[in-house]
């Protein structure tokens, strides 16, 4: 118990730290370093939830694909420092913090204000393969087969149209560079 | 663990990304911060 609530503060710390990190950071590579840092503890976190499953896809594509995806944009379009004034900012500036504060506030006060020290800590009732790579498969292929394929056939759809619109951009390019020559 | 630590930390991290998306210019970052408050909504999911 004690060992739980040491690892959780822990990794609370370093994903406020690495969420820190991303907002403050001026470099937006190290806003991406600070940002796989946060989902490494997130995956601690979900450890200590006991969704081990989770955790290792948190790991394997959150910090490890789509984090790579972003450094690989870094490296193309983004590498550069954001200027420290930009005009029309300042009221965001201010008002931004001020939201996120207050946002947490409401937040913070709506959970301890609900019943929710009443749920039982130990949770539910679980069956001993709960949450296996095996049950969530089952799952996902016999009962929540219709939603899974939507979703999915969603993300093919975006992903086409993505490439669609790519190839459009650099065709009209391409179109535009020959007319000045006839 | 509290249920409750979990919710409010989450909380804390939804805040921080809402920050970043109001504050930060650059829409890279924008969308860094966006995968933080994605995330803090996977957290509280998972805490229940």
């Amino acid at each position: 118990m004690l060992f739980e609530q040491i690892m959780f503060f822990l990794a609370a710390l370093l994903a406020i730290a690495g969420a820190l990190g991303v907002v403050v950071l001026r470099n937006p590579f190290y806003s991406v370093l600070a940002l796989v840092s946060h989902l490494i503890a997130l995956a601690l976190l979900f450890l200590l939830l006991r969704a081990e499953f989770i955790a290792a896809a948190q790991i394997v594509v959150y910090a490890g694909a789509v984090m790579v995806l972003y450094v690989f944009v870094v490296a193309y379009i983004g590498g550069s420092d954001e200027p420290e004034k930009a005009e029309g900012g300042s009221l965001a500036r201010v008002l931004g913090p001020l939201f996120g504060a207050a946002l947490v506030v409401e937040i913070t006060i709506a959970v301890v204000g609900t019943g929710l020290g009443l749920v039982d800590t130990r949770g539910a009732e679980i069956e001993p393969g709960f949450g296996s790579p095996a049950q969530i498969g089952e799952l996902l292929l016999n009962k929540f087969l219709i939603p899974f394929e939507a979703a999915s056939f969603l993300l093919l759809v975006a992903a086409v149209g993505a490439v669609v619109l790519a190839r459009r951009r650099r065709g009209l390019e391409h179109l535009d560079e020959p007319e000045p020559v006839t | 663990m509290d249920i409750g630590w979990f919710v409010v930390l989450s909380a804390f991290i939804f805040g921080i990304g809402a920050t970043g998306v109001l504050t930060r210019r650059n829409p890279l970052v924008v969308l860094l911060c966006l995968e933080l408050m994605l995330n803090a909504g996977n957290l509280a999911l998972l805490a229940f």
